[in-house]
């Protein structure tokens, strides 16, 4: 007797089942379908870093070019190092040539993508706030070495597009 | 899988070939895994079957061993924490916040209060997400197809609140010495609370659905019953040591942070099988939506980052530090030398613990049922490996 | 506050702990006290959480967090394996969870636990080089880690004084190994002038009794230098 009716319970589970499959089978659909629609919280996301304009040069990087960010690196993905302005031949003194001047701007300012994980903590040591996350998150190529985002470039040409 | 017959002439490997000495006769070897759909990941077993029954078996780890550990020596106390993200992926604020807390207790850093709850409003929601995770992967084990559609549709939602705050969706690098990353926003609290109403709701139907279902429950009751003894003796904690009756949880039992204000049950299920321990994780998800609501009622303002100093240089000495994850007990042992690296860090992971008895478990079983428990024990390979 | 099973633990030393190193209680154990211990431990409702080893000066530390699941307070048993040949009893058979934990060790450090049911990689490839072992240059002495090791004498710590009590020692030292040779030499010699024997005893007497108070000072002084 209980094993019969333990098997109608078992059934009527099933049906009960069955009931939320078809009543969630007619309502709308939650998925976003990707290349003709695009998910709403992309701004949030904090993809891999990028440079900060200053205000009234936004082509130029606030960035001192100190290298903290790439010390502080647990991968060691950044690469960074400071623009050098050739000798000026006025400042020459006795005879010698003068030295070449280290000015406090970036040269080069590289992000190997492949190593970097997010983690964000360029962003928090950085003295002068250059460094932000982006929120590029179709970030897509073909090859290993397209990964390796220069950075310079990247700002300059934001720069560009926002004017 | 594949099947290899009795291994004297094939080429086999080191694991099957110490496994099959002790092979008895008329038996079959067989390695599930180590890319079976139900070993969650890069698990391998190697049972030895008697027709459908297992007789012996035996995990074989370190198919994703990244050395964690010898990470930690060779990196910075900052440098380290994103890999404590890469642990366990389903539960990531767990082990942010067991690295961070056990440097926390060295160093003797203060955290803010606000902080503090953040940091337990985003742990139990990322605890959420990760028994959703289980329990969609799970019933796909046992053959139901459709509830990991429904579970991932309600985790969508709770990693996009986790990226408001986190800027990630998986491998959280949230937490920081002496406090968090970024602090929330009104949007947050708004959304996670109707999060909360919206899952109650979904909870009763998942019940409905799944729990109540008669296949499910013919999958999971009676299967691999685990005693209490034989659970302790494996040092097996979380749902695992939960569901075989003994209410032991890292947050009640060596309260940490904010959790003695707060108010919430530890839910024990004494019966020791498959099904205890799945419904151990169910009856959580309701507590963490508790806990949830009441860290955003007593939230208070103020910083979220204490003071600590630019080099972290722990004084020498060690410490211990455990907090509660999905899984059960994380514990990180930390050696500190004095130097900006530490000197030495250990990972307790739960789910190698927990994974430790599935051989007694297994044993006598159907291989069907195994996978049911396998499943039921809640594996994370890469946080096993470490 | 010592929870009263440790009391009733045979071990080299025990301390309690501050709260900061997150254990209860520590004890020292050696080689033949871990398995009765463990043995206690596990009759008495403690679980094992984890073996984790440390490399330090004096060997291989092998730190067994154990905790109990209703009167919560980690009891921590170190026993020491020496690096030449790192070895200590296994405690599978006893408490099945300590297997991996183990083998783990035994992938880490290279440590070998005798009676272990089944020793073999668990994470590494079979036959890895131990990762964890740190060179010997970069090891810290085992009482920088927990207080159950006898700690140096606070004294010592002065640099100069720790110099000039070396010095003297080795001059003494050098001294009564002088009046030995010459000892042996004028015995070999003459072996009848008993007279010059009695003294160099007693010289060589005083210098080995000066000897062990010098070589703590000499090995703080080599610590401080790393540091």
């Amino acid at each position: 007797m209980t094993s019969i009716k333990n098997a109608l319970a078992g059934l009527w589970s099933l049906v009960v089942g069955m009931g939320i499959t078809g009543k969630y089978f007619t309502a709308p659909l939650v998925t976003v379908f990707y290349p003709r629609q695009e998910a709403e919280n992309i701004e949030t996301y904090r993809g891999h870093v990028e440079l900060v304009g200053k205000e009234d040069e936004a082509g130029v990087p606030l960035c001192i070019a100190c290298g903290q960010c790439a010390r502080q690196c647990p991968s060691q993905c950044i690469t960074v190092s400071a623009k050098v302005a050739p000798a000026d031949p006025a400042e020459s003194k006795d005879g010698k040539p003068a030295k070449p001047k280290r000015l406090k701007t970036p040269g080069v300012f590289q992000l190997d993508y492949n190593l970097c994980s997010l983690c964000g903590q360029c962003v928090q040591v950085c003295p002068v706030d250059s460094l932000r996350y982006s929120n590029n998150v179709y970030f897509a190529v073909f090859t290993r070495q397209e990964t390796n985002i220069d950075l310079l470039e990247r700002l300059e040409r934001q720069a560009k597009e926002g004017k | 899988m594949t099947m290899s017959p009795q291994l004297s002439s094939d080429p086999s490997d080191f694991y099957s070939q110490s496994f099959s000495k002790g092979a008895r006769e008329n038996t079959l070897i067989l390695n599930m895994g180590p890319q079976h759909p139900s070993t969650h990941g890069v698990l391998r077993v190697i049972v030895e079957l008697d027709g459908e029954y297992i007789v012996r078996a035996e995990p074989v780890l370190g198919y994703i061993h990244r050395m964690h550990e010898f990470m930690g020596q060779k990196k910075t106390y900052t440098q380290y924490l994103p890999n404590m993200g890469r642990v366990d992926y389903l539960h990531a604020t767990a082990w942010n916040w067991a690295y961070v807390g056990a440097v926390e207790q060295l160093a003797g850093i203060e955290v803010p209060e606000r902080a503090e709850y953040i940091r337990v409003l985003t742990c139990e929601i990322n605890r959420i997400c990760s028994h959703l995770v289980w329990w969609g992967a799970y019933l796909l084990d046992l053959g139901a197809f459709t509830p990991i559609l429904y579970a991932f549709e309600d985790r969508e939602f709770l990693l996009d609140i986790l990226q408001r705050v986190t800027g990630s969706r998986l491998t959280y690098c949230y937490f920081r010495f002496g406090g968090v990353y970024a602090d929330v926003d009104d949007k947050f609290i708004d959304d996670t609370r109707t999060f909360i109403q919206r899952f109650r709701k979904r909870l009763k139907m998942y019940e409905a659905l799944v729990t109540k279902n008669f296949i499910l429950r013919k999958r999971c009751e009676d299967i691999g019953v685990l005693s209490v003894q034989t659970a302790r003796k494996y040092g097996c904690t979380g749902p695992v040591i939960r569901g075989s009756g003994v209410p032991y949880d890292v947050r009640r039992a060596v309260p940490y942070s904010v959790y003695p204000e707060l108010d919430f049950e530890i839910p024990t299920f004494s019966e020791g099988d498959a099904m205890a321990r799945y419904m151990v994780r169910l009856k959580e998800m309701e507590q963490s939506l508790r806990i949830m609501e009441q860290v955003m009622d007593r939230m208070p303002d103020g910083d979220i980052q204490g003071k600590t100093p630019k080099t972290l240089k722990p004084p020498k000495g060690e410490t211990y530090f455990a907090v509660e994850g999905a899984r059960g007990k994380i514990g990180v042992h930390l050696v500190s030398d004095g130097s900006a690296t530490p000197y030495r860090v250990k990972l307790r992971a739960p789910g190698y613990s927990n994974l430790s008895c599935f051989a007694e478990l297994s044993k006598g079983t159907l291989i069907a049922d195994a996978v049911s428990i396998l499943g039921s024990l809640d594996l994370v390979i890469p946080e096993i490996d470490r | 506050m010592i929870p009263n099973i440790a009391q009733s633990l045979k071990a080299e030393a025990m301390v309690e702990c501050d709260p900061k190193t997150g254990q209860a209680v520590q004890l020292r154990v050696t080689a033949e006290q871990l398995l009765p211990a463990a043995e206690t431990l596990d009759a008495a409702g403690y679980f094992l959480e984890d073996v984790s080893g440390v490399d330090v000066q004096d060997g291989f530390e092998l730190n067994y967090h154990f905790d109990h699941v209703q009167t919560p307070g980690r009891i921590t048993l170190r026993l020491m394996a020496s690096h030449d040949d790192p070895k200590a009893p296994s405690l599978a058979l006893l408490i099945p969870g300590a297997d991996w934990h183990e083998r783990e060790c035994y992938d880490f450090f290279g440590v070998d636990f005798k009676g272990h049911p089944d020793l073999k990689a668990l994470l590494l490839e079979p036959g890895t080089e131990p990762p964890l072992i740190r060179d010997a240059k970069s090891r810290i002495p085992a009482f920088e880690l927990s207080l159950v090791y006898p700690q140096p004498e606070p004294e010592a710590a002065d640099d100069e004084e720790a110099k000039k009590a070396a010095a003297k020692a080795k001059a003494k030292e050098k001294a009564a190994a002088k009046a030995k040779e010459k000892a042996a030499k004028a015995d070999e010699a003459n072996p009848e002038s008993a007279a010059a024997k009695p003294e160099a005893a007693t010289d060589g007497e005083q210098a080995e009794a000066e000897t062990p108070e010098a070589k703590p000072a000499e090995a703080d002084k080599q610590e401080g230098a790393e540091q």
